[in-house]
């Protein structure tokens, strides 16, 4: 039962992570690569604030959103700052520089060895109570995010991807919009990776990283289109594609490997096929 | 002074490591506008290559020739993988599908290799001793091959017709085919160039310290941070910009206080903020100059 709870647990997390993807990276066109950062960074302040600072659950977790926050500020300024290309060379640099500052800090990370021993609340004990927060979290993310495909933000992120310059011309500040949207993605991967530290109680370097990149951008480009259902497939499909790979007798040494290597052709695969599809095609002799 | 010496040195040789793959990046950037930052990856496949051959005939020109043979499919693959990308003017997208295509390749090498540590020479590695430093003949050799390399590739870029070719590729693709050139086989040859050139690069790595499946990632993320610090139209830039990055992290850990702790694992960090300053003081590369825009 508990592998189970462990998958739909799976599934309500990566919904809630996908869906600040799927607002970027989809529907506003912003390559915003540090995802896994802000993953990781509130699993890691949520620790160290209960650990280190002995505060309460209540306290850490909103210290931990708070800075979290903060996070997705300073991500949105680098992408007011310098050129798209260089944001996402940056936002991708950054799970690196992360992953090494999680390694080298030690004395407030734990460093190689992480921090074991995450408390969870008394609200979430048990597995199937955390399927019921992160579940009821997910359906609450689906009513906003169906609300924000139908308001105005949802038509300026279409337009930022579309066009910046038409957006700039009917007075919306395309770089309000982009801020908006990168603190939202930064919270909602943040509370995703809290859930999951809550989940596993346990961290280390290698918690979100480049493996959590491929599993949230293949969900986020798989559903190209405004619309939640299609989020909610494509995060059934990429969760559950590898759990088939369970029933095969691999080497459980390789199973990590398996499954990026699944999710890696696959990503490849789709992102051909899509290629085109979303920009006007130019002819090259 | 010996101690500073050996740092340089050691610096050196990692800062060579990337600058060969920043220069592949910019070459593949300048005919594709792609970063293929799955060369990591490929070199390490490369390398992985050279050592099975290697461990069964241990002769070095064979096993040279099969790693280059892979290299050159590597270079064929990735040009049919991401040329359709370039097509459609979807570079962002292309970057994604390289970085997907180079962790396929790591899963790979993990599912067939196994993650432990390979070593291509056993035993005690040659050193040429130069009085105040020491280094390796691997060391000595990706040195000496990647300057007079870089130096051959930035002369033949900026002042021979073929690359003014290479440039203008980029800037109108439709003009230069007019003139003649087979642009799709330019590229082509460049994918092929830029995947020989990181081979070469992995399998100094795997002759100088071992093979590990994700040997490669770290040096072309360095190598593509780089470009960017550079600027990813100049390669005076990029060469400059990957020293910085290599030199600075390992002076500011060896020089530091001790109080202040910092170790090889700092590395990665040193290279994120000095990037963060760099982008953040000179978006557009070390070089650039104000442009007015009208």
């Amino acid at each position: 039962m508990g592998y189970y709870f462990s998958v739909l647990i799976k599934i309500f997390i990566s919904f809630i992570q996908a869906v600040g993807a799927h607002l970027t990276m989809s529907q506003a066109g912003i390559f915003f690569l540090a995802i896994p950062v802000s993953y990781s960074f509130m699993g890691y302040s949520l620790a160290i604030l209960q650990k280190k600072f002995l505060l309460g659950f209540g306290l850490a977790f909103c210290g931990s959103l708070a800075l979290t926050f903060a996070l997705g500020l300073l991500l949105s300024y680098l992408y007011v700052r310098v050129s798209h290309e260089s944001f996402t060379v940056l936002t991708a640099a950054s799970i690196v520089g992360f992953e090494a500052f999680l390694k080298s800090f030690s004395d407030l990370t734990g460093g190689v060895l992480g921090i074991s021993g995450i408390m969870r609340p008394g609200f979430m004990k048990a597995l199937p109570d955390i399927v019921l927060v992160s579940g009821c979290l997910m359906l609450t993310l689906v009513l906003i995010e169906n609300l924000i495909f139908k308001a105005p933000f949802g038509r300026a992120l279409r337009g930022l991807k579309e066009s910046e310059t038409l957006l700039e011309s009917m007075s919306i500040s395309a770089n309000k919009i982009g801020t908006v949207v990168i603190c939202l993605a930064s919270l909602l991967s943040g509370i995703a990776g809290s859930l999951e530290a809550l989940r596993i109680q346990f961290l280390d370097p290698t918690f979100g990283g480049f493996p959590n990149l491929i599993l949230i951008a293949s969900i986020a480009i798989l559903s190209m289109k405004p619309s939640v259902r299609t989020l909610v497939l494509s995060t059934l499909f990429v969760v559950l594609l590898p759990e088939v790979l369970r029933f095969f007798s691999f080497n459980p040494s390789q199973m990590g490997h398996m499954r990026m290597l699944v999710y890696s052709i696959m990503l490849v695969i789709l992102i051909r096929n899509l290629s085109g599809k979303f920009t006007s095609a130019q002819r090259i002799v | 002074m010996d101690f500073f010496l050996q740092i340089l040195v050691n610096s050196l040789v990692t800062g060579t490591q990337v600058l060969l793959f920043a220069v592949s990046l910019y070459l593949i950037r300048s005919v594709s506008k792609i970063e293929h930052v799955a060369l990591g990856a490929i070199a390490t496949f490369v390398a992985y290559m050279f050592y099975v051959v290697f461990m069964f005939s241990g002769s070095f020109v064979a096993s040279g020739i099969f790693a280059l043979g892979w290299a050159l499919i590597f270079g064929y693959i990735s040009f049919h993988l991401l040329e359709k990308f370039y097509k459609n003017n979807d570079t962002l997208l292309g970057l994604l599908a390289s970085l997907s295509f180079g962790i396929a390749l790591e899963s790979l090498i993990g599912i067939i290799f196994e993650t432990d540590a390979k070593s291509i020479l056993d035993g005690v590695l040659p050193v040429v001793d130069f009085g105040l430093f020491r280094i390796t003949t691997p060391g000595l050799i990706t040195v000496s091959m990647g300057l007079v390399l870089t130096m051959i590739i930035a002369f033949v870029v900026l002042r021979t017709p073929y690359g003014r070719v290479l440039r203008s590729i980029t800037e109108n693709n439709a003009l230069v085919s007019s003139l003649g050139v087979n642009a799709g086989f330019v590229r082509m040859a460049i994918y092929c160039m830029g995947c020989v050139l990181t081979g070469f690069v992995g399998v100094m790595i795997g002759l100088n310290s071992a093979l590990t499946p994700f040997m490669g990632f770290n040096l072309v993320i360095t190598g593509f941070i780089a470009l960017f610090i550079g600027g990813v139209t100049d390669i005076r830039g990029v060469v400059v910009a990957t020293y910085l990055l290599s030199l600075v992290p390992e002076f500011l850990i060896n020089y530091s206080p001790r109080y202040l702790d910092f170790s090889a694992s700092h590395k990665m960090f040193f290279v994120f903020v000095i990037a963060l300053v760099c982008v953040l003081a000179k978006p557009n590369g070390l070089f650039s100059k104000r442009i007015r825009k009208s």
